[in-house]
Order: structure tokens, then sequence, then C-alpha cells
């Protein structure tokens, strides 16, 4: 998607997901607690990335999470930390 | 002295990482995040020849644009450079060629021939479009093999060859002997492609020039803010005590920001003539372009080999693109020509090689850049052992070192104290289920399945420790208020330095790793060290941070035992608390002795001053502490399409005392992708006129999370006996031992077609043989 696309619609951005109190979000917990960022600069697009696909996909497999974070580049983690934290993420979501 | 640091409370153990915080929140500080009032911004017009007469560059069309204050050029600039040698290479670093921007001609695509300055970057980008460059083309010289023949154009004309360094072939008569004896001898020529570091932060700088103060401030993307401060100030003549220089947090280097380029240095100079802030973002076209580039080698390896496969000499002759104007440790050379025997045992071994220039872009120093003698050696071993009809996890165990020839020098002279590499290959097949996965291979090929298993052996020549890496510091302070800093000299971009070596200090003092805050990356506040490199920082900067916490333990202790009436021997530290053995109500805490030692004086033992912190300056015993591993994959072959899938992926790893086990399997697991993207999909590639192809991510294919094998990994921890924490750095193998065994993977997996494997470019030479595939089916 290209900038302009967005323009006149509402953004979410990295900024936004903890609460204002400081707490962490579901993603955002789940990429601390499984190692999902080193040099931290792709993280941001990776962490709305997949607050927005958990939010339309509550309960994905594997595969479907690999898709979904297909067009973000990581370049530190091997994407290891990053696909443990997504699983993490949709587990965690999915408790009752 | 070995074995794990006194507590080991939070040293072993996988401790979620302090900086994770702000990077998950969008709080990182990047270079661009950095704004100062008045910044201009600059744009680069490049050459777009990769050899060529400069014959005319007028850039008055773009200095006429409103909004441009300056283009600057060679005529501007190129003169004013005072020296270029890098405190890495010393003086002699400027035998290596180097320029600021293009003067009178050209010598690869992307090199930098003026430099717009404007109050946005938007008016640099259209500015660069107004600057007219005229070239008259010539012949390159692209390919290495003829830029090192006599007949090939010189890339550098005021030199007389193209060879930047060679180690020639030296009179070895043991391993002549041996080649003139055995009962076979092998010779194979190994090709590996270019590519490239690709950090996700391309490089990046923010200059400003204090002209009343004289004094310039550099925010930069850099591995070491101290490399940076050191080569801004021989290049621009200004001393290194008028420079300040700011490392931000950065996004990922992998060697690419070790120095400042031309660029970085021409924004330097930008800001000091114009007197505002000067910033530079690079773009990822010009990263991919001209950002360093690396691995493009030639192995021509043999082996001197008996009946039963145990290898009894080798030769290697190594060839090397340096590019036009590699950066300081361009040249991986003389690193190649020592270790490529790795760690086997193998009594007589010779290398030379030729590093030589090229017109494309400079090589650097990408993570293991060395590593094409294990890529060449373990590539050759299976070789060998196809040929042989020996099994290639045999081969290896017939040649491997064991704990038994303990310690072992290797026959270019180097000593591996400690070596498990046979314990991680055995891990490593254990874990994979080797002898299940050769039935089961068997089968697949029945069926006319490409099932292949490969493998390589790593022997990591980590915390290198000499010249320029010698040593590194770390300052501990306690706070008046019992918080702790350890100002390092080396700061994290990824290694996660943030919290590992908070984990060492918080074992030595006692306190809680959540209580230490390291502080790092400014030269005007952290001590003096060469910054990241050499996969050092496990070792050397944990070394340096462990000495200064034990003095700064020592006088803990030494004011609590006056405090409380004991003997120091007697106290115990835990989690902030200092108390008696056996008595914990007789009790202070390291708060109450902090505001003793600032605010109590008179409260303290007579032989103790007032303060708590120490500075602590290590070197560790050894040149190198070499850590192994073992990388062990499997891949299917579509006989179709030719396309590579990895299916599992095994790392036995020895790095010592792990401090953090998840930083290094996450340093394992992204060296590996490197490894493994660079292997299969990453492809730097120059026409034969030298004209770059893969210069966006359409064409130059980084992994994606769709692409990557689940990691599995194994850890053998064998303490090294170089430093007191028993830590090995690993921060490279991934990237070095997991080309070939992917390599050999496939290799193994096309042998039923009777394919080789003496190049890199697995996708290339698959492509290759498609037609013979398609045939064969």
């Amino acid at each position: 998607m290209l900038a302009v696309q967005a323009d006149g619609h509402e953004v979410t951005t990295v900024e936004a997901l903890a609460s204002a109190d400081g707490e962490l979000s579901i993603v955002q917990q789940a990429f601390r607690d499984a190692h999902g960022l080193q040099c931290g600069f792709c993280t941001p697009g990776f962490v709305v990335t997949l607050t927005s696909f958990l939010r339309d996909h509550p309960e994905p497999t594997d595969d479907e999470i690999r898709s979904a974070l297909s067009g973000n580049l990581c370049r530190c983690t091997g994407y290891q930390g990053i696909l443990k934290a997504a699983r993490l993420a949709a587990d965690a979501g999915r408790r009752p | 002295m070995r074995g794990r640091a006194t507590g080991g409370r939070f040293v072993g153990q996988r401790v979620p990482r302090h900086e994770d915080v702000r990077f998950i929140t969008g709080t990182g500080q990047y270079v661009d995040d950095v704004v100062l009032r008045g910044t201009l911004h600059v744009a680069f017009a490049r050459s777009d020849a990769a050899r060529g007469r400069l014959t005319a560059v007028d850039t008055k069309a773009a200095a006429d644009l409103p909004g441009v204050v300056a283009v600057l050029t060679a005529a501007d600039l190129n003169h004013l450079v005072r020296e270029w040698w890098t405190d890495f290479e010393g003086p002699n670093g400027q035998s290596r060629q180097f320029r600021l921007f293009a003067d009178g001609d050209v010598r690869f695509v992307g090199e930098a021939v003026a430099m717009v300055v404007a109050e946005s970057r938007y008016i640099a980008e259209d500015a660069v479009e107004l600057v007219e460059i005229d070239i008259e083309p010539e012949t390159p010289v692209v390919d290495p093999g003829h830029a090192a023949t006599a007949v090939a154009p010189p890339v550098h004309p005021e030199l007389g060859s193209n060879v930047l360094l060679e180690l020639p072939p030296v009179e070895n008569p043991a391993v002549e002997s041996a080649f003139s004896s055995a009962p076979h001898v092998f010779t194979e020529t190994f090709h590996q492609h270019r590519y490239a570091c690709v950090p996700m932060e391309t490089r990046g700088i923010l200059a400003s020039w204090d002209a009343a103060g004289r004094e310039l401030t550099v925010w930069v993307s850099t591995q070491g803010q101290f490399a940076a401060q050191g080569l801004i100030g021989r290049v621009l003549g200004i001393p290194e005590a008028q420079i300040r220089v700011i490392m931000p947090d950065v996004g990922g280097a992998f060697g690419q920001k070790m120095f400042p380029h031309p660029e970085e240095l021409a924004v330097a100079f930008a800001t000091r003539q114009l007197g505002r802030p000067v910033k530079w973002i690079e773009d990822r076209r010009e990263n991919l372009l001209c950002g360093e580039h690396a691995r493009e080698d030639r192995a021509t390896i043999s082996f001197a080999v008996d009946d039963q496969g145990a290898i009894l000499a080798a030769k290697a002759d190594f060839l090397e693109s340096a590019g036009a104007f590699p950066v300081a440790g361009g040249s991986a050379l003389l690193l190649t020509t020592s270790i490529f025997p790795g760690p086997y045992r193998i009594a007589a071994a010779a290398g030379s090689g030729k590093t030589v220039y090229t017109n494309t872009t400079g090589r650097g120093s990408y993570r293991g850049p060395w590593m094409i003698e294990t890529v060449a050696r373990e590539l050759m071993i299976d070789h060998v052992a196809r040929i042989l009809g020996v099994d290639p996890l045999e081969m290896r165990r017939r040649n491997v070192v064991r704990e038994a020839d303990l310690p072992y020098t290797m026959a270019t002279g180097l000593v591996y104290d400690q070596m498990t590499a046979a314990a991680t290959l055995e891990q490593a097949a254990e874990l994979i289920g080797y002898d299940e996965l050769r039935s089961r291979q068997a089968e697949q090929r029945a069926e006319g399945r490409l099932v292949g298993i490969g493998m390589s052996l790593l022997a990591e020549p980590s915390a290198v420790a000499f010249g320029w890496f010698s040593s590194d510091a770390a300052v501990v302070r306690i706070g008046l208020h019992g918080r702790v800093d350890v100002l390092t000299t080396a700061a994290s971009h990824g290694q996660s330095l943030e919290t590992t070596i908070a984990q060492v200090a918080a074992d030595e003092l006692g306190v809680d790793v959540a209580d230490v805050r390291v502080i790092q990356g400014d030269t005007a506040v952290t001590p003096f060290g060469p910054g990241t490199g050499g996969s050092r920082s496990a070792v050397v900067v944990a070394g340096a941070a462990r000495g200064a916490a034990q003095e700064v333990r020592a006088k803990l202790l030494h004011i609590a035992a006056h405090r409380l009436e004991a003997a120091v021997e007697d106290l115990v530290i835990e989690d902030g608390r200092i108390h008696v053995t056996g008595t914990p109500t007789r009790a202070t805490t390291v708060a109450e002795i902090a505001r003793l030692a600032y605010l109590d004086i008179a409260a303290l033992p007579p032989d103790q001053g007032p303060g708590l912190e120490a500075q602590y300056r290590y070197s560790p015993r050894d040149k190198f502490t070499w850590s192994n591993a073992c990388h062990m994959c499997t891949c299917e072959v579509d006989p179709v399409t030719g396309a590579v899938t990895l299916l599992r992926y095994v790392v036995s790893e020895d790095c010592g005392v792990m401090i953090n086990p998840s930083v290094v399997e996450g340093q394992i697991a992204g060296g590996v992708v490197q490894g493994v993207g660079g292997t299969l999909l990453e492809h730097f590639v120059y026409d034969e006129d030298g004209n770059p192809l893969t210069t966006t991510f359409m064409d130059y294919l980084l992994p994606t999370a769709t692409e990557v094998p689940v990691i599995e990994y194994g850890h053998i921890e064998t303490p090294a006996p170089t430093n007191p924490g028993g830590h090995k750095g690993m921060g490279e193998g991934g990237a070095i031992a997991s080309p070939p065994a992917v390599i050999n993977a496939v290799a193994d997996a096309l042998a039923p077609l009777g394919a080789d494997q003496s190049r890199v470019g697995v996708a290339e030479y698959i492509a290759d043989r498609l037609v013979f595939v398609a045939a064969a089916t």
C-alpha cells in the first residue's frame, strides 16, 4: 500500500498499541517474551501487521502467519523469534 | 577461573531484553529520528558508468534551483582530505585507494560525483536530476579472474596493477611430500557470488558544526563511535577532542557500518563549510548499489587423501574481488589463508591468494568476511566423500579434531586450546536423526524424489584481540540511590548488550538485573573502545564489565564490613541486600552503602575514599577465543522448477558459557538466515559492462518469513580458558557455516543426477541444470 492511499483514513501506528499506563499489548508482550526483535528497526512494522492480522484472523495456522508477515523484512532474527511471538500472541488472544 | 561467574543468578538465564521496551513501543531513536533546527538535507549524484573519463560536471542548474544551498564536487572537497587511514589499519591504510568524489574519471557505478545540499530532501533529489555529468565510457574490469591478469585495464590508472594484496604460494616441503605420495589427490575451484549486508536501517548521518566552539557533533549509524571519531577527525583535519560522535539506536549493520564511507565524510565536510546541521539518510537503492558488497570469492582447494578418507594435506588459493574502493578490512586474505584447515586434523597445509581491484562497489567486512575458507573446505569434503563413496558424516568423523588431540596446533600455526567440533557433529547428527534420514532418503530416491542432507563444521575465531581490537573497557558506577550504571565501549545494534552486559554486572554485584542500566555509544560518555566486530563483545566487553563490577563489589563489601562490624569474608550480597552469613538481621543494603559513599564520608573505613565506581580495561588472554559449531539441514529440490525447500535445520553450537541462551539462539538464527538468503536468493549481479542489475528488493531477494526453516538448536557449553566468564563469541558463525550446509544438501539431493556443486549460487546453478533435470525425468 502506498502512503497516498491512506489519505483520509485513520492510521494506527505502534505508538498507539500499549495502554496509557504503559502495559504492553498482547502482541508487544509476545515479541518481548519470544525474543522477536534484535536491532528493533523492523519491529514496529511487524508488531502492527501482526496486530491487524490477528484481529481479523484470531485462529491462524502457522502457514497463514508466515504468509501474513511475508511483506515485512527483518535482517536480524531469521524470523524465528517473530514467528514464535506470532504463535504466542495468537494463542494468548484466544484464551478466555 | 573456569565456570560460571559468582552468583550466576542471571548469567545463563533467558532474561528478557532491556532494550525491547523502547523498540516495541516505537520510541527507539535512530539517526533519522534525531532532529536539529535548521538542518539541511543531502542527495548524491552518482556515476552511471563503471569506468570512464569524467569530461564534465555541470552543477549550475542544480545550484540555481530554489532551496539548494550548495552543490559540492571533487573540486570543492577532495583536496581538503588530510588523511584517510582508520585506526583499525594504522597509517598503512593509506595504501588502500580512497577518494571522496569521482575526480577526472569514474571507477564504479554508484561512485559519488556531486553532493546537493538543500533545505529539504525533496529539493535535493530534484536538484540531483539537474546535475549534468558527462562520462566517456571505457571498458571496465568486472571479473576478478580477469582483473588479476596483465591484460586487464587498470581500475586505478595511477597504480601499476589491479592487485591490492598478494600472498604468493610458499614452498612447503611437508605439503608437497604429502601430495606426491598420497593415494588420492583432488582439486576443485569453488565460486561464491557477490551478496551484501543489507541492514534494515541504511547508512545515515547528522553532523553539526559549531563554528563558535569549533566543535563537530555527529550522530551516525555506526558500529563504533570511536572508529567514526578517529576517521572523521583525520579526514577533516580536526583534533579528536573537538569531535563528539554519538551512536544512536542502530538498525543493524553486520559489518557495513564499521567505518564511515565517503558519503558520511562528505556530510561532515558540508556542515563545516556551510555552518548548518546537515543530514543524509541513504535510500535503499543506494544501499544496495554502493553501501559495501561482500563475498565475491574464488577458492581453488586441493586435498591429498588416503584410502580411508583421511585428509593428509590441503592447499588453498583464494581470489577476492575488492571492488574499486574497499573499506578498511575489506580484504580477509590474511585470515582466510590461516584458518582454512578448520577443525580437522590436517597435518600439512598451505594457503595463498590475491585480492584484486575491480570496477565494482567496494568490498566490506560482512559477518564472517573470511567465510569462503569454510565454504570451500566443507564443499570439498563432501565432494571427496562422494567420489570415495564415504558418507559425509563419516568422512568428517575420520578427520575432525578430537578431544584427545587437544591442544591442537593447526598446520598453519594457530592453536585450538579447546575444540568440541567432534561433539557438535555427533549432537547435530542425533538431533536431526541422521541415520534414519539416510535410510529414508534411499526410499525417497527410489520414488524419484530429490532429497538431500547437508552439513558443515565451523571453527570461529571469535573475540579477535590484537591491534585496534586489543581491549575493551567498562565503567561500573553505583549511584546515590543504589542503581547501577555500566558504561561500555561497544554499543548494541541488535546484539542485546544492554541486557547481557547487565546480566554479567548484576551477578558480580549481587543486585537485580533490572537495577542495572547499560549506557553506550557516545565518545563524550563512554571509555574508548573499537566498537562491535569480530564477535568480540561477549568475551571482551563482558570481561571489562566483570572486572569493573568486581572492583566495585570489593569496595561495597569493605564499607559494609566496616558498617556491620563484620569480616568481609562473612558478607553475602543478594538482591541488593548485604548481610552477615547465617545472621540475616545483621544487614544493610547496596543503596545504603552508596549513600554513605557519597554523602557520609566520615562513616567510611579509613582505607576507602568516597564514591562507588570503577573503570576496568580488559584484554583476553589469547588473540582468538575459538568457538565451534555444526550445521545440518535437509532439503528437497523440485525436479520440475528446481526450487529448493529447506525442510529441517539443526545447529549444534559451543560458545562456552552462555550469558543468555535466547540471545545466542537469536544470533545463530539471524546468521543462518543471512547465509541461506545469500545462497538461495540474494545475488548482487553486474553485467559485463559493470552495470548493476539488482538495486531494488524486486531484484535482490531477501528471505522472508515464508522461506525460512524452523531452526533447531543444540548447545554444548565448554568454558573458554581465555576469559574469566568462560564465554566464546559466536556472532558470525551462523552466516559462515550455513552456505556450505545448504549447498551440500542441494548437491546431495541432486547427486543421483550426477550433479556437482562448484558454485555457491545454488539458485543460478539449479537454473543451469534445469534442462538436464528435465531430460532426466
